[in-house]
């Protein structure tokens, strides 16, 4: 009996905590280096005599020069700003085309889709162009709005493309029961599918939010001027000098600026995971 | 208050011994203006004054936006900054500057001249000009104006920053590539007297490089990745001393696959693994710089911000030890001439622009012999002047560790070269047909096909 215990537990883990435990490593490695590099003093940085993967000096100067010789958290609040607004007004409509597209049988309903997915393939380095025009003419330039607005050009074909797939997955007897019981159309909609989708959208607004949190092209031409600047505009801008580069300072950057991805990840995947729970013991 | 605060800093530069770089830093730190910053250097025997003398012109309640692009010398950045906001003041123009990593200013000036607003000045690097002319300009007169002042415009600035002759932008000269090198570690590879006696020809620098890395552990150093500063700083110099470059003087026959080019890739392939540090095919213009800071290298093609970031005692990158042991040679020669790269920054009046009397005021008081004066003593000879006037400033002169960046001067090309740095030489440039030429020839090791390859794009490129 030891034995086939013993084998049970040597089984488990070369099946699942050795593959695990590579993922993590894998996967953590990136963090792990930007936290090292934004914790070591210069000297340490650029000494090759010491091991590059270990910490034997810890300063809080790269960080301290982040907050205090840069607009970090002024551009940290234009993110957020920014990808709060883009990822809600992008949701909004791609609930609507996602719910169109995945519930309804019409004409040209396919090729609609696949257009609205060939959309997000049109390259922003070519976008950018036309809609620096649009922008200018509204008078939006170096406010939050000429992003807000710009950016659910990515974020809707995106997010539509993948609630159209989520709609369909969701049981269509239930909204006729509905129906049938005299609910209308958007209060069926409402009552019924939405609070199924909802895995669904949250999985489309983590997504639209970390596209919108590290967007750099569109946030670097309509909005870069004085401290209207997001993150990842802000710190290259500041941080990097021709050809020098205050690598402690980008990484201290680096791992504050992941932080909200993070959380905001941690957060919607708790209820992703309970929204499928309930979506399953439901009905 | 200001008084109070110059004070205190002239007496701590007199007790520190400050630099004139860290007396600028302080006084930004303290909030100085750019005129009581100019009493301080004065003071404190880095005579320059900064301070704008011009009278005031008449344009009461204007406004000035200009982008420029972030400088190695952070003192210098918020020196110019302090320029332009204090010729703001004396002459009640609301003026701001965006500064901007400098691969980010083109697709900013893009979308500014397709919307028809942004800045009111943008500065541009080589071959720039060309590309945004029908949006700029013409600026002949402040040009003309600030020749005089420069004593004449170099050939190489000329070639790089005018569009077809005409003046679509001012120029103000560009930061040079020379190599940066190790005394010790080249004494050590059996160099005699290398501060004076720096390998002259590329073969020699491979034979030593070859005992540098095999038996000191410094290798040589040199990017080759697709970046914008050392690697294309490395290569066309290469490729022009042996005998090709991308176009003749007629603009249309490529002139880039020749025998003389065919040996010297060759020489320059087989010695890759032997003296380089081979990582260099993905290093951008950072890299080099880390690495040598770092002591892995002998010696590395680069501007001088490697040396001057080591000898800043308050910098990011301090390395006194690295600062005293480096020296600088002009890049060497090969059988058909010794070359740099060299292409010139200029600032453009955008012609959407409604404040185009503030723009050319501005740039009429800036390339005017004292403010100019200033801003490139800012940089502590990191940028080379368009002309010959600056060109004995104690900057370029006093320390004879920069003094082969001056040389630079003299043996300048121009992307594009023998053509002028045009729309074309621009595209090749931004295609790295050449640094592609260079890293193909060492990942396969097939010369011919590697320099035919580039070749064939670039006759695609000068056929449109």
């Amino acid at each position: 009996m030891a034995m086939v215990g013993s084998n049970v537990r040597r089984s488990r883990w070369l099946s699942l905590y050795l593959p695990l435990t590579f993922f993590m490593v894998f996967l953590m490695f990136p963090f792990y280096w930007m936290l090292i590099v934004s914790l070591k003093p210069n000297t340490d940085l650029l000494n090759m005599d010491l091991n590059p993967f270990l910490l034997y000096s810890i300063t809080l100067d790269h960080y301290s020069y982040l907050f205090t010789d840069t607009a970090f958290m002024r551009y940290t609040l234009n993110t957020f700003v920014v990808t709060v607004g883009s990822t809600l007004l992008a949701l909004s409509a791609s609930i609507f085309i996602g719910y169109a597209l995945g519930r309804f049988r019409f004409r040209g309903g396919t090729l609609m889709g696949a257009l609205i997915f060939l959309c997000y393939l049109v390259p922003p380095t070519l976008l950018f162009i036309p809609l620096s025009q649009i922008v200018a003419d509204f008078g939006l330039y170096n406010t939050y709005w000429s992003l807000i607005f710009t950016y659910p050009t990515f974020l809707i074909p995106f997010a539509s493309w993948l609630l159209m797939g989520y709609f369909r997955t969701i049981a269509i007897d239930l909204e006729h029961a509905a129906l049938v019981d005299g609910a209308t159309r958007l209060q069926a909609m409402r009552h019924i599918v939405l609070p199924l989708a909802m895995p669904g959208i949250l999985s489309a607004g983590i997504f639209c939010f970390t596209l919108g949190w590290n967007e750099f092209l569109y946030a670097l031409v309509f909005m870069s001027s004085g401290d209207m600047k997001t993150v990842p505009v802000g710190v290259v801008t500041d941080l990097i000098r021709a050809d020098v580069y205050f690598w402690g300072s980008l990484m201290a950057a680096g791992i504050l600026g992941s932080v909200p991805v993070a959380v905001a990840y941690s957060f919607f995947v708790d209820n992703y995971i309970s929204g499928m729970t309930a979506g399953a013991t439901k009905g | 208050m200001t008084e109070d605060r110059s004070a205190t800093l002239i007496a701590e530069a007199k007790a520190m011994r400050y630099s004139r770089r860290t007396v600028m830093k302080r006084a930004s730190a303290m909030g100085l203006s750019a005129a009581a910053l100019g009493s301080v250097l004065t003071a404190t025997g880095h005579a320059v004054s900064a301070a704008p003398n011009r009278a005031p012109a008449l344009l009461q309640g204007g406004s000035l936006n200009m982008l420029i692009s972030t400088a190695f010398v952070p003192a210098a950045q918020d020196f110019f900054n302090e320029q332009a906001t204090t010729w703001g003041e004396d002459n009640s123009v609301d003026v701001t500057v965006d500064f901007i990593n400098w691969p980010d200013l083109q697709p900013r000036t893009t979308s500014a001249v397709q919307a028809g607003a942004g800045p009111d000045i943008v500065e541009m690097w080589d071959a720039i000009p060309y590309l945004f002319s029908e949006s700029l300009l013409d600026v002949s007169d402040i040009a003309a104006a600030a020749e005089e002042v420069q004593g004449g415009y170099f050939d190489w600035v000329v070639k790089s920053a005018a569009v077809d002759g005409e003046w679509k932008s001012i120029p103000h000269g560009n930061s040079g590539a020379a190599m940066a090198y190790r005394k010790s570690y080249f004494e050590q590879a059996g160099v005699t007297d290398p501060e004076n006696n720096f390998p002259a020809t590329w073969e020699e620098l491979f034979e030593v490089g070859k005992i540098l890395k095999e038996e000191v552990g410094k290798p040589l150093g040199q990017a080759l990745g697709q970046s914008l500063g050392d690697p294309p700083g490395f290569c066309y110099p290469y490729m022009w001393s042996h005998g090709s470059m991308e176009i003749e003087e007629d603009g249309t026959t490529v002139a880039f696959d020749t025998d003389g080019f065919r040996e010297g890739m060759e020489t320059f392939v087989n010695a890759w693994p032997e003296a380089f540090d081979e990582t260099g095919l993905g290093w951008d213009d950072s890299t080099n710089n880390s690495a040598y800071l770092s002591d892995q290298l002998s010696a590395t093609q680069n501007g001088s911000s490697i040396y001057l970031a080591a000898s800043d005692p308050e910098g990011e990158n301090s390395n006194p030890e690295i600062a005293e042991d480096t020296f600088h040679a002009t890049l060497p020669s090969g059988p058909d001439g010794q070359f740099a790269m060299l292409g010139s920054r200029s600032m453009g009046i955008m012609d959407y622009s409604p404040n185009q009397d503030e723009a050319k005021a501005f740039l009429e008081w800036w390339f005017s012999a004292e403010p100019f004066q200033a801003w490139l003593e800012s940089f502590e000879g990191y940028i080379l002047p368009p002309g010959p006037t600056f060109t004995e400033l104690p900057v370029y002169v006093d320390d004879p560790k920069l003094a082969a960046y001056l040389e630079i001067a003299d043996i300048a090309r121009n992307k594009g070269y023998a053509g002028p740095s045009n729309l074309k030489a621009a595209q090749a440039s931004s295609q790295y047909v050449i640094v592609n030429t260079f890293a193909n020839a060492i990942q396969t090791g097939d010369v011919a096909t590697a320099i035919e390859q580039g070749a064939a794009m670039l006759e695609r490129i000068y056929s449109r």
